[in-house]
């Protein structure tokens, strides 16, 4: 052992090629290694509430062994929006609230409906897709269709198939195979974090609904502003992705005899006012009704959104628990009053 | 081009087979690397080119007529002209907007307010190493040294040689250009070594460097809303960022040269744990303090002329070398600092390092207070290098200490992790007395540690990675 105030020196040492190639080799493992055990270790300990949403509804997908009443699909707004007990409470019988989050599109409900029927049926009575106004715009997020736990390709296949370029399929690659640096982040905030926080609880009830409890007015407010400068500079177009999802849908439920209600989801009082958004929002409407109107078992409810103050928000277009039962209950009213207006009978 | 960008790793891996092809014409090479390098080079900004390419035709020329004549007034005013025109390209480039906000400072403060705004001089990248550099070649040409090249090529190619062409190390004449001058042998124990280098430098930048920048940009960028242990911590932050971003650029300049069968010169030795000032300048920046030293300090007469003597020039080296890192108070004030403790060091007639290893207890604590008490120096001189104003400097020294906020635990926790794998390698550099431990380890060892590299990188290593620290210099 050296003097360790002396000044170091550098002296390359020899090596042969093969000494090379087998550190290389090793260090590869050591990687692999460290990868395999990153993607249980993230399944059971992310901080990525997303994440751990996905995985958890596709269980509830995965558990079910028979048919339900009602299958609620669609994003973030839904799932903490819409609450199967509420259906339950009103004798509409059994729901299952699958809803994900909005950059999965209208192609997860689809592929979700396509594996809730192959293991438990179609769902007896009808799906419920309730979305943000500002989804329909948009194009797949390759890292979320990564955590999507169906065979691979999956998104070329059934009814709702896409292509993707080769770049977005090295990203579902890499969300699904490569945790190690796709969710770094994650890794590195959990890690941080300890173990006390490497098991958090189920972010949804047994039936899939994630209810929120605080009021977030900061939050609302930002998220207002949000919306506004969107709407300011967009010009709506439905994304080719959505159509493909949507038309699966409202495809299944004609031929599997169901109905399916697409609903706006709920928003925050007062951007209704704003001339932008109703501009926008307008367009999307006309375009749901353009393909519900190709559909025999497909309804549109909400063509006006629900507003609600923002004591019962999140953000401006997620509820609180109490925005939640009330968005239930007026949901299930626009169902009943479809219904009474000769909804699901052949057009 | 940031070495730690995917255009980086996509030039080198066009550049290194088209380079190796060439092996056995090392003219073409030497032509091959001119042309990557200014490619490399005006990836920035194409038109700094003209400034690279400007000076280095100029001292191309001067070198080549000192050298041509034996009469010592004209070698004496060829050099004085090179070093006026480089310094004069450092000046202008670099103080220019110092000099000129300064003035229109004081045209205001003498109440001659003016709403006359300076023309503002961009930075070009790199020019104090390369301008630095060109100067070794026509000083030890001047000195007799060296022989100038006959061949504009090699000359070029010794500075802008694309792996230390922006941030060193400062290559001298007399080291580099023989290498350019001659056929390249590319060895595998060298590039062994050079991959090695390479993956600790981006490890260093991505997972230690980037990651505790956070920390210390924090609590320098809001000082105010920190004080006690937040602010040790801070500073702290920014001791282990500075040394791990500019010692890992320098470990991927030396690791590519390595690949491309060159040696550039070492510019770190393990720096914190020095254990006086002068010690510290043989581990920080060896480049440019011994730079600073040869052409400096020694004309002005070094340690030669008596103490008062000694201490005025290492002033005077200290100060420059300073503000050799940009027209900024903080930076006088840094050089000032490491001047002043040089100083009463070498007054106070203490010379640690030079000292047998102890066997004592009493003798190993001793060195244990000295390296303590220089690591706590070299803090103070980071808070006088990255503090942007007086106030701010001020506010550390008066606010530090050891009380504790919320803050306090995660920026800790922070700091622990990127400095542990630093430390354990740096110890094991010092223990063995050799800095290549990471190439020297018996392969199962050196494959656990290059894949716990490959892990931390993947995991940890910092995607938006910013810009080395010194290219700004």
């Amino acid at each position: 052992m050296a003097n360790p105030f002396r000044l170091p020196t550098e002296s390359t040492p020899p090596t042969t090629a093969s000494a090379m190639v087998r550190a290389a080799l090793g260090a590869l493992g050591v990687l692999v290694l460290a990868n395999l055990a990153a993607g249980p270790f993230l399944a059971q300990a992310t901080p990525n509430e997303g994440y751990r949403l996905i995985a958890e509804k596709w269980r509830l997908v995965e558990a079910q062994t028979a048919p339900v009443d009602w299958l609620l699909l669609g994003d973030s707004s839904c799932n903490q929006g819409l609450d199967p007990a509420g259906f339950r409470a009103a004798g509409l019988g059994s729901a299952l609230n699958l809803c994900t989050i909005g950059d999965l599109l209208t192609l997860n409900d689809a592929w979700m409906l396509d594996s809730v029927i192959a293991h438990a049926g179609p769902p007896r009575r009808g799906v419920v897709v309730t979305h943000v106004y500002d989804m329909w715009h948009r194009a797949p997020n390759p890292s979320l269709l990564g955590k999507v736990p169906l065979p691979w390709g999956f998104w070329a296949q059934g009814a709702a198939a896409i292509k993707l370029r080769p770049e977005q399929q090295w990203r579902v690659l890499l969300a699904r195979y490569a945790p190690l640096y796709e969710e770094s982040a994650s890794l590195a905030t959990a890690l941080r974090a300890g173990p006390g926080a490497w098991s958090p609880g189920p972010v949804t009830d047994a039936a899939g609904f994630k209810a929120e409890v605080e009021a977030n007015p900061e939050a609302v407010a930002k998220d207002v502003r949000a919306h506004q400068a969107f709407v300011a500079k967009a010009h709506f177009k439905l994304s080719a992705a959505n159509e493909a999802g949507l038309e699966a849908l409202l495809t299944a439920a004609d031929a599997r005899g169901f109905d399916v209600y697409l609903v706006n989801s709920p928003l925050i009082e007062g951007l209704d006012a704003d001339p932008a958004f109703t501009g926008y929002y307008a367009d999307v409407v006309a375009s749901l009704q353009a393909h519900v109107a190709g559909h025999r078992r497909a309804h549109l409810l909400l063509a006006a959104p629900m507003t609600f103050p923002a004591a019962e928000m999140v953000n401006a277009d997620h509820l609180t628990v109490a925005g939640a039962e009330r968005f239930t209950a007026r949901v299930i009213d626009e169902i009943g009053r479809s219904a009474a207006d000769g909804a699901g009978q052949p057009r | 081009m940031v070495f730690t960008s995917w255009v980086f790793v996509g030039f080198f891996a066009v550049v290194y087979p088209v380079y190796l092809g060439l092996q056995r014409h090392f003219r073409a090479q030497n032509l091959f690397l001119l042309v990557v390098s200014c490619i490399f080079y005006g990836y920035w900004d194409w038109r700094f080119l003209a400034l690279l390419g400007g000076s280095t035709v100029v001292d191309y020329t001067l070198a080549r007529w000192i050298d041509a004549t034996e009469e010592p007034r004209a070698r004496k005013r060829l050099v004085t002209a090179s070093i006026l025109m480089n310094l004069g390209v450092l000046g202008l480039f670099k103080y220019f907007n110092f000099f000129a906000d300064s003035a229109v400072a004081l045209l205001d403060t003498l109440g001659f307010s003016s709403t006359w705004t300076p023309i503002r001089v961009i930075l070009p990248v790199g020019v104090s190493f390369y301008t630095f550099q060109a100067l070794s070649y026509t000083i030890e040409v001047y000195r007799k040294n060296l022989k100038a090249t006959r061949s504009f090529v090699e000359f070029a190619v010794y500075v802008t040689f694309f792996p230390q062409l922006v941030a060193g190390p400062i290559e001298r004449s007399t080291h580099l250009l023989p290498q350019v001058q001659t056929p390249r042998v590319v060895r595998l124990p060298e590039v062994n070594a050079g991959l090695s280098l390479i993956l600790w430098g981006f490890f260093k930048k991505l997972v230690i460097a980037d990651n505790v920048a956070r920390v210390a940009n924090e609590v320098f960028d809001h000082h105010r809303s920190y004080e006690g242990l937040d602010l040790v911590l801070g500073v702290l932050a920014f001791t282990l960022q500075i040394y791990c971003d500019f010692s890992a650029y320098t470990d991927i300049a030396r690791g590519l040269a390595k690949l491309l069968g060159f040696d550039l010169m070492l510019n770190f030795r393990i720096p914190y744990l020095a254990l006086s000032p002068s010690d510290f300048w043989q581990r920080w920046h060896i480049s440019l303090s011994g730079w600073l030293r040869d052409y400096l300090y020694i004309p002005l007469g070094g340690n030669q002329g008596g103490a008062w003597l000694t201490y005025r020039n290492l002033a005077i080296t200290m100060l420059l070398g300073g503000l050799w890192h940009g027209a900024s108070w903080n930076f006088v004030l840094w050089g000032s600092f490491h001047g002043a403790i040089l100083i009463v060091y070498r007054a106070l007639g203490a010379a640690p390092e030079r000292e047998p290893t102890p066997v004592s207890v009493g003798g190993h604590l001793r060195r244990f207070a000295q390296l303590g008490v220089m690591f706590t120096l070299t803090n103070i001189g980071w808070v006088l290098f990255r503090a942007t104003t007086v106030a701010q400097i001020a506010w550390f020294f008066t606010h530090s200490g050891v009380r504790t906020s919320g803050h306090t635990p995660g920026f800790a926790a922070d700091l622990a992790l990127a400095a542990a794998p630093l430390l354990l390698v740096d110890l094991a550099q010092a223990l063995r007395g050799d800095l290549a431990v990471l190439a020297r380890l018996p392969t199962p060892a050196r494959a656990l540690v290059i894949g716990l590299l490959l892990v931390g990188l993947t995991a940890f290593g910092v995607r938006t990675t910013s810009e080395f620290i010194y290219f700004q210099f």
